[in-house]
């Protein structure tokens, strides 16, 4: 995993920092770094959206495909996630280097998503035993600042808000039904991103907790706790990461806060959303270079 | 060097490259970003001309990395790749004979087309990658596919060499306009 | 890594370094500062779960679907444990194989894990205590140490893992739908109080298995030079 060395000063000074609430960077400890969101930038995709997290770069694709649905869930479609990490990022990264890192973090999306109401699963299918909608939700990592997983998934949300599916119409015919598509390219399906979940990654420093960890700040943390929470307030995943433990006590209270930070994430990443929805076709797009 | 140091040559820099494609940059989706035949074709590809451009004598015993991600296919892979890769290079300081610039080419209904887009591609017909060394009008790397008469190639060569001359203009502009920035940033 | 399903992986051979047994009962190791020391020079753990492609019901499914998310749960589980530093360039491989899974898979891996390294006389901080959580769909209520079939239907899973004498916790994995916002806090709660249950029996069992093992190298004592600890290779 891309990772920094601190040497026991600098450790120490963070530690001493994130005690009195003052980080490295002036935030205090439930604070996220500035997010900076765009969608829709990749044009050969159904959906797409570009997150930065300060350094973090992450780059998420989806594409819908026709396929057939699994056999334990006739009628519903099925999401595959996917991550690459790529060489950009880091030369560690570069050939087969990169394929642990991005298996845990498909797993972990799995994970996630492993429920009945993120994603309303019976829209995406076609027809029952036979077609339906594969989402295959790409993840492209460009560049790593620290706090992977709450990036990932924000850009994850953004995408597949971005999403649009074409409408297909089943034609009943002997011999066989046939699949037609829409002629109107903007006759499409949204995905109901509501309940949709985010990942809040809450890091233990010293005896306190933080969200958003930098770099430095994951290299002073022996453990975390990576919660998924919906815009309720509900949590969907927990898991500790890292190799240290926690104290049962800190765990209920990360949970607390991770729940509180989730849902001021989940309104603005939503805020946000919407009001680049409303620009519209108007909207300057900045793309990859910007 | 990173990785194992057998790979190092005691004479000049190693130029390691990896291209690589995002999954969903293609119109259908890629099974794998990397290792597969057009990607480490194009991965040998981008070594050799770099290896032509990179003054790799004057740093023995080390490494160069040169990593190309397609976020977005549309034509002209390995053209951009190496124009990017140009400007990077560039950007890191790193001394070369010349900027590399290439241009692909193609032949339909007897016209030479420079720069060809993905549905150019698509269409078969000869295509041609000319990656040039501008100043010198040296070719680092030259490859043509499919079948094209000899009386042919001679204007397709001009096409693509004049494109790539012109994609030189504007990256010595943008070069020297962010040599400007910096300095002028660096200066107050 | 590549992963070869056709052998069973695991030590060839095991057995407990009786040089630190006849000492008499162990002496509680002071807490970690934190936990366990990213040293270098420590010893290189090397956790692998890996599941028979007979163990579970229906179709024989990939292998490797789930395997690299339980073996990676599998090391951050057991790694807080571990004394890590005092095995300075020494790699210990621990291989847990599902042969049957009857629900509370990971949980049961995980104690099977701590207590084989118990038994491997690694020096721990800690035992392992894991314990499984469910939560039916409709009433919501969590179930300790669910069965397979409770498992399958079940809308939530949770497996926590928890240090017993030193009250951290050292795994939490869970996923699915948890209901009321509290009720993942009570399923942890519930967990970890279940860890405490378990923690006497493995406990004896442990001090069961050395009891016996010393009553029966009594005999030949001349062996006792020879043994050294196998599963810690330099």
């Amino acid at each position: 995993m891309a990772s920094v060395v601190l040497s026991e000063a600098e450790k120490v000074y963070i530690m001493h920092g994130v005690q009195e609430d003052l980080r490295v960077d002036g935030r205090g400890c439930e604070d996220y770094r500035c997010i900076e969101v765009e969608t829709d930038v990749v044009s050969n995709t159904s959906g797409s959206a570009r997150v930065k997290l300060g350094h973090t770069d992450i780059l998420v694709g989806v594409k819908a495909e026709m396929g057939t649905p699994k056999l334990d869930r006739p009628n519903e479609g099925y999401l595959e996630f996917f991550v690459d990490c790529s060489a950009n990022a880091t030369p560690e990264f570069e050939g087969r280097g990169g394929e642990e890192l991005g298996t845990e973090i498909a797993n972990t999306l799995y994970r996630i998503f492993n429920n009945e109401s993120s994603i309303d699963l019976k829209l995406l299918c076609i027809n029952p035993r036979e077609n339906c909608w594969v989402l295959y939700v790409d993840v492209l990592l460009l560049e790593c600042g620290g706090n992977l997983f709450d990036a990932i998934s924000v850009a994850v949300k953004a995408a597949l808000f971005n999403t649009r599916i074409p409408k297909v119409r089943v034609l009943e015919e002997e011999g066989g039904r046939e699949i037609e598509l829409s002629d109107d390219p903007f006759d499409c399906i949204r995905l109901n991103v509501d309940n949709v979940p985010c990942i809040v990654t809450l890091s233990k420093i010293g005896y306190r907790h933080i969200v958003d960890a930098t770099l430095q700040e994951e290299a002073c943390s022996l453990a975390s706790l990576l919660i998924s929470v919906t815009s309720r307030g509900t949590l969907t995943c927990m898991k500790k990461v890292g190799r240290g433990s926690l104290d049962p006590e800190s765990i209920f209270e990360m949970m607390e806060t991770g729940k509180r930070v989730g849902k001021l994430l989940h309104s603005s990443l939503q805020t946000v959303l919407d009001e680049e929805e409303k620009l519209g076709s108007a909207r300057k797009k900045v793309g990859f270079l910007g | 060097m990173r990785g194992s140091r057998s790979k190092a040559l005691h004479d000049q820099a190693l130029v390691n490259c990896q291209y690589s494609m995002a999954t969903f940059s293609t119109g259908d989706r890629k099974r794998r970003p990397h290792g597969d035949r057009q990607s480490s074709e194009m991965t040998l590809h981008l070594k050799q001309t770099f290896e032509a451009a990179i003054l790799t004598q004057l740093y023995p015993r080390s490494q160069i990395d040169i990593y190309v991600q397609i976020l977005q296919a549309d034509g002209g892979n390995y053209c951009a790749s190496v124009n990017a890769a140009t400007l990077a290079v560039i950007d890191a300081g790193i001394p070369m004979r010349d900027y590399v610039c290439a241009c692909s080419a193609g032949f339909i209904e007897e016209t030479p087309l420079a720069d060809l887009n993905y549905v150019e591609e698509v269409t078969g017909g000869p295509q041609l990658a000319l990656a040039l060394l501008p100043k010198s009008d040296q070719i680092a790397l030259l490859e043509m596919n499919a079948r094209l008469h000899e009386d042919h190639l001679e204007r397709i060569i001009e096409a693509a060499s004049k494109a790539c001359k012109d994609v030189y203009a504007v990256l010595d502009q943008v070069v020297r306009e962010h040599l400007q920035e910096v300095t002028a940033l660096l200066g107050k | 890594m590549p992963l070869d399903h056709r052998r069973v992986p695991g030590p060839e051979e095991s057995q407990a370094p009786l040089l630190f047994v006849p000492s008499g009962a162990k002496e509680s190791e002071p807490p970690p500062a934190g936990a366990a020391h990213r040293d270098p020079t420590a010893l290189q753990p090397l956790f692998e779960f890996r599941r028979a492609p007979f163990s579970g019901r229906g179709a024989r499914g990939r292998p490797s679907d789930r395997e690299p998310e339980l073996s990676l749960a599998l090391q951050e589980a057991l790694e807080p444990a571990v004394r890590l530093a005092r095995y300075p360039r020494a790699q210990v491989d621990v291989s847990a194989l599902l042969l049957q899974d009857g629900g509370s898979a990971l949980a049961a891996a995980l104690c099977a894990a701590g207590l084989a390294l118990a038994d491997a006389g690694i020096e721990l901080y800690d035992l392992v205590v894991a314990c499984a959580l469910c939560r039916a769909p409709s009433e919501g209520e969590w179930l300790l140490q669910p069965s397979e079939p409770e498992e399958r239907a079940a809308a939530a899973r949770l497996t926590v893992a928890l240090l017993p004498s030193l009250n951290q916790v050292s795994g939490l994995l869970g996923s699915g739908e948890g209901g009321p916002p509290d009720s993942w806090a009570q399923a942890v709660r519930l967990g970890l109080d279940g860890c405490q249950r378990l923690y006497p029996l493995l406990r004896q069992s442990l001090l069961r298995a050395v009891k016996r093992r010393t009553a029966d190298t009594q005999e030949p004592s001349e062996r006792e030079e020879a043994v050294e600890p196998p599963v810690v290779t330099a």
